[in-house]
């Protein structure tokens, strides 16, 4: 008995010394100069930091008094908040300077916004594609998808952190690994999601904190524009029946065939496409079907969105390599879509964040041939003047493959 | 057999049975004393370790500093919000698996025995899944994933303890039990991945791996104080669990109540590990083989044992974490992954150079 309360004791005192404190920290924000802290920064206040300024005396640095007088002149003295898309309230205080992204599709958003330059760390995927992202993959890497080194981040010393609302490492994670340092925590997801405007609310609230708003006019504006084409041309068309499937990876490994059901990404670009997936009674967002029910539905067109590459491919070797093996085996000969050679692959990134605009256009010129918008000229656009990166013009490279139609840049 | 013999053969007095007795908890005692001096160790070098520059005795002194002051400044925030949550989830998480892995082998009286042999850990997986794929659950927000891992493993816990009470607590029962829920769970939660996003399929898997990087004061403190409720009484019935390693038989005419005594210790070993993975993931191998690792070491006394094995637990899980951390910093590698990497070895060499059965 008693070395047993001896061994409890041990046990205790260990687990007692372990956890006997908890730490609550308040992050210092506000107002710089806002001195009777109401979060309103009033003349009087900007003008007596000033002066204490002028006199060497106060503890307002130059760059807070810069920042004072930015807010004093463009917020009206009142610090800018949103309700970001994890339903957070988000106030900033002064002018965000550097920025850490954890995904791509933020980073693309801020490319598109024209502030790379502010962006001091990024997730590995960004790293990775040097050809959108050329100032942004030479940044540090803080981590991935799964995990992220807190204490890089903190090394950094960012204004602010965007993280996706939802996934492993999401934005109630980051804010909570990230309390008491200082640092603006925003959710966004930056891609499409069930709620299609919502990536246009995102970017706008993004564009809000960064000051860009005539930037994120522009980008929603030439979407609209082509939006607009696309549905007035299909608008008193036939829709053709559709069948969306995707490869289970990168090297094309087609052993189920995965659909996509109402509210995600690609299906809803299908459909603002002018297309009418065949899964639309799905009641899930990614079904698996067999072929013989593709066989029974009798798709117009199928679409493929395979391989791990941004935008398109080199040469036709990898799409047609994964064409080959979902058509293996099914017995789809009769199919409309195989009779009339519509069996396309396309590139992931037609769904990737903000690039979707292209994507729809792409997807339309695949089910209405006649459509009179040339996809390469909106991934030119695109590319060059919202991303800032040379289009690859008159290379060849391929951004949609079939057996018997190659769509090149 | 034969060692016992020989100690037969060599102890003829009480005087000299007492103090080989004495020796024989000395050295039982003296190991535990190791394990938790080499804690000890490992921690104080993984508070050093990390990308943010702080020199070790500035960490020390931080350390110190903060057990009397809230942090303020960003190298006291590193050091107490970044890398201490970590250090001490990998602790009390190492601790207790280890136990509750323990108590299950001890239970069930089954080597293989372990909160991932007898679904705990897979129905654990199926709640995170449920949460992750389908964003379902008994909570909302980021307490989600947690409170759907935590309840469906404690839900799973019950069921076995539902069957045993129904067909008699007998650990055929509770094995057969818990490999049929685990079988089951497995495969909802690969009903749910068929059907799931790819990314969120990749975050179930990678919940999967386990993870001590997100560990916050906040949840320590609920891990904490599921361990000291059932710690302490996992202890106070280690006796019993010593009488049913002698077979159900034995144990009854020594007085001990078997079927409450197994149910009791599984639902406690059960809720610790639900306390523990609803917070990391599932962590695994630690359950499986810190235990046998001490049995190799100071014998199955669960008096000794249950306390040894949450402290080799402990070691594996922080040393594994901080190797994971840091080894191609900024990515961390899973801490699951790890802990294999580092304990089979270890376990091998302890069981190739074993003298005498252990189980």
């Amino acid at each position: 008995m008693k070395r047993r309360m001896i061994s409890l004791g041990i046990l205790m005192v260990v687990l007692g010394c372990l956890v006997s404190i908890t730490v609550t920290h308040a992050a210092a924000a506000g107002i710089p100069g806002d001195d009777d802290g109401n979060n309103l920064l009033t003349e009087f206040e900007l003008a007596g930091n000033l002066l204490n300024y002028l006199q060497g005396e106060g503890d307002l640095e130059l760059t807070d008094l810069r920042d004072a007088a930015h807010v004093f002149v463009y917020w009206n003295g009142a610090p800018r908040t949103i309700t970001d898309t994890a339903d957070r309230t988000v106030a900033i205080y002064r002018p965000v300077r550097t920025i850490v992204v954890l995904s791509s599709d933020s980073a693309r958003a801020i490319r598109i916004l024209g502030d790379e330059e502010k962006v001091i760390g990024v997730s590995d995927t960004v790293q990775k594609f040097p050809f959108y992202f050329p100032v942004m993959s030479q940044r540090p890497v803080v981590g991935t998808w799964r995990e992220v080194d807190w204490e890089t981040v903190v090394t950094l010393e960012p204004d602010m952190v965007i993280a996706p609302p939802t996934g492993t490492v999401n934005v109630n994670v980051a804010a909570d690994k990230l309390k008491g340092f200082d640092i603006t925590v925003v959710g966004f997801y930056l891609y499409i999601t069930a709620d299609y405007d919502q990536v246009f609310e995102e970017l706008e609230e993004l564009a809000l904190f960064l000051e860009k708003e005539d930037r994120a006019e522009d980008f929603i504006a030439w979407h609209d524009d082509y939006l607009e084409q696309v549905e007035e041309f299909v608008a008193d068309r036939e829709q053709p029946r559709v069948f969306l499937t995707y490869t289970s990876g990168a090297i094309g490994k087609t052993s189920d065939i995965s659909s996509y059901g109402p509210g995600t990404t690609l299906y809803q670009v299908a459909v603002k496409a002018g297309g009418r997936p065949i899964t639309e009674n799905a009641t899930t967002g990614y079904p698996k079907v067999n072929a013989e029910w593709v066989l029974q539905e009798n798709p117009d067109k199928m679409v493929m969105i395979c391989g791990n590459v941004f935008g398109w491919w080199d040469t036709t070797t990898e799409p047609a390599d994964l064409l080959q093996q979902l058509l293996a085996g099914k017995s789809w000969g009769t199919l409309n879509a195989t009779v009339n050679n519509q069996i396309y692959a396309v590139p992931w990134s037609v769904t990737n964040g903000l690039e979707h605009t292209y994507g729809i256009v792409l997807l339309a010129r695949l089910f209405y041939p006649e459509l009179p918008i040339e996809p390469g000229d909106v991934s030119q656009e695109f590319l060059e003047e919202f991303l800032r990166v040379e289009y690859p013009e008159g290379e060849g490279k391929v951004l949609a493959y079939s057996d018997s139609t190659v769509l090149r840049t | 057999m034969t060692r016992n013999r020989s100690v037969s053969e060599k102890v003829t007095t009480s005087d000299e049975i007492r103090t080989y007795y004495k020796r024989f908890i000395a050295r039982k005692l003296l190991f535990m004393a190791l394990l938790i001096i080499l804690i000890g160790l490992i921690a104080g070098v993984a508070t050093t370790l990390g990308s943010y520059q702080i020199s070790v005795t500035e960490v020390y002194t931080i350390i110190w500093h903060g057990l009397f002051h809230e942090p303020e400044t960003t190298k006291e925030l590193v050091v107490w919000n970044l890398r201490l949550p970590s250090i001490v989830m990998g602790i009390l998480a190492g601790i207790g698996l280890a136990i509750a892995g323990t108590t299950m082998q001890s239970v069930v009286r089954n080597p293989l025995a372990s909160p991932y042999t007898l679904g705990i850990a897979s129905a654990a997986g199926f709640g995170a899944a449920l949460a992750i794929i389908l964003g379902r659950g008994f909570a909302a927000g980021q307490y989600l994933i947690i409170a759907n891992a935590f309840i469906f493993a404690v839900l799973s816990a019950f069921i076995i303890y539902g069957l045993s009470r129904y067909r008699g607590a007998t650990p055929e029962t509770m094995i057969l039990a818990g490999i049929a829920l685990m079988y089951l769970f497995s495969a909802m939660t690969g009903i749910l991945q068929y059907f799931g996003e790819q990314t969120a399929v990749a975050e179930v898997v990678f919940w999967m791996f386990g993870s001590l990087g997100r560990a916050t004061w906040d949840k320590l403190l609920f891990v904490f104080i599921i361990l000291a409720i059932c710690i302490p009484l996992l202890m106070l019935k280690s006796w019993d669990l010593n009488t049913l390693s002698a077979g159900d038989e034995s144990a009854k005419s020594l007085g001990v109540n078997v079927d409450q005594t197994r149910v009791l210790c599984f639902i406690l070993a059960s809720i610790m590990t639900a306390g523990v993975i609803c917070f990391t993931g599932t962590i695994g191998f630690i359950g499986l083989v810190a235990p046998h690792m001490c049995r190799l070491v100071i014998g199955g006394d669960n008096r000794y044992l249950i306390p040894a094995s949450g402290f080799l637990g402990a070691v594996i899980l922080l040393a594994a974490d901080t190797v994971a951390r840091r080894i191609l910093a900024p990515t961390i590698l899973p801490v699951g992954l790890l802990t294999s990497f580092l304990g089979v070895p270890l376990f091998l060499y302890l069981i190739l150079r074993r003298k005498r059965e252990y189980w």
